[in-house]
């Protein structure tokens, strides 16, 4: 059987769009599952109050927190921060929690080091990014990449 | 980030920030000898505590890595960007060796 040439082409379409719909329904009904509670907390980019006021030393600091419903052994939690250029992006400090500290183990791990001393006053925007590696139940499990909410310009050259 | 006590976190902060300062002003010449080796081999191996402190000095940046046996295995701290020149490099790594010393120590205890 021969179908016309403006016939089959309305048919090739409609089977796209038909296509297309089920493929969206199908990742609809999919993706929602058992929401994780194993999850990274990333603060915005700040000036460290502490340093600021008791030392009068301005810094820029990136707090991050690994939490889960379960215990965790052996976190590496890197916090890495990045400050915005005109081009590209540039990386400014990086900071893990060592695995070999009893801290690094538990249903909260955190990493509040990550910091870097400003060289002047120049407007400069930052973002923080963590991840962590973990042993839950005997499994080595990796968390995606976070990034902080709010990337504002702080009066904080580095 | 809202939801820490308030008071753990300065209390840590007073701990943390407090020790790096100290170093900073107490260990000031071996840090000036320290950046000055670093610069000359690139890597050096510090000990901090019971373990062993190793840092690589690259273009733009130096790395830190910790070891608790020994120097057999060493596991990866932290990194910082740094300045290509040298003034800048004597300049900025005195401060990290005093934050990387003053984790390790606050880890130890």
């Amino acid at each position: 059987m021969k179908i016309p040439t403006k016939r089959r082409s309305t048919l090739l379409l409609t089977l796209f769009l038909l296509s297309n719909h089920f493929t969206a329904v199908s990742t609809a009904a999919d993706s929602p599952g058992p929401k994780t509670r194993c999850f990274i907390e990333v603060g915005d980019p700040h000036i460290s109050r502490f340093l600021q006021e008791r030392r009068g030393i301005r810094a820029v600091k990136v707090d991050a927190e690994s939490r889960c419903n379960f215990f965790q052994n052996n976190v590496i939690l890197t916090v890495t921060i990045y400050k915005v250029g005109r081009f590209s992006d540039h990386f400014v400090k990086e900071f893990r929690t060592d695995p070999a500290n009893p801290k690094s183990s538990g249903f909260r791990v955190k990493n509040w080091q990550t910091y870097r001393e400003c060289k002047n006053d120049q407007e400069t925007t930052y973002y923080g990014i963590a991840f962590s590696e973990a042993e839950i139940n005997g499994k080595l499990l990796r968390t995606v990449k976070a990034r902080s909410n709010k990337s504002k310009p702080l009066k904080c050259g580095t | 980030m809202n939801d820490y006590s308030g008071t753990e976190k300065s209390e840590w902060e007073e701990r943390f920030f407090g020790l790096i300062l100290d170093l900073g002003e107490s260990q000031s010449e071996r840090y000036k000898k320290q950046a000055i080796e670093l610069l000359r081999a690139k890597t050096i191996r510090v000990p901090i505590k019971n373990s062993i402190g190793f840092y690589k000095l690259e273009l733009f940046d130096c790395k830190f890595k910790i070891s608790h046996d020994n120097g057999e295995s060493f596991v990866n701290i932290g990194r910082t960007r740094i300045g290509w020149r040298k003034q800048d490099k004597l300049r900025d790594l005195p401060g990290f060796f005093a934050h990387t010393e003053a984790s390790t120590i606050l880890d130890v205890e």
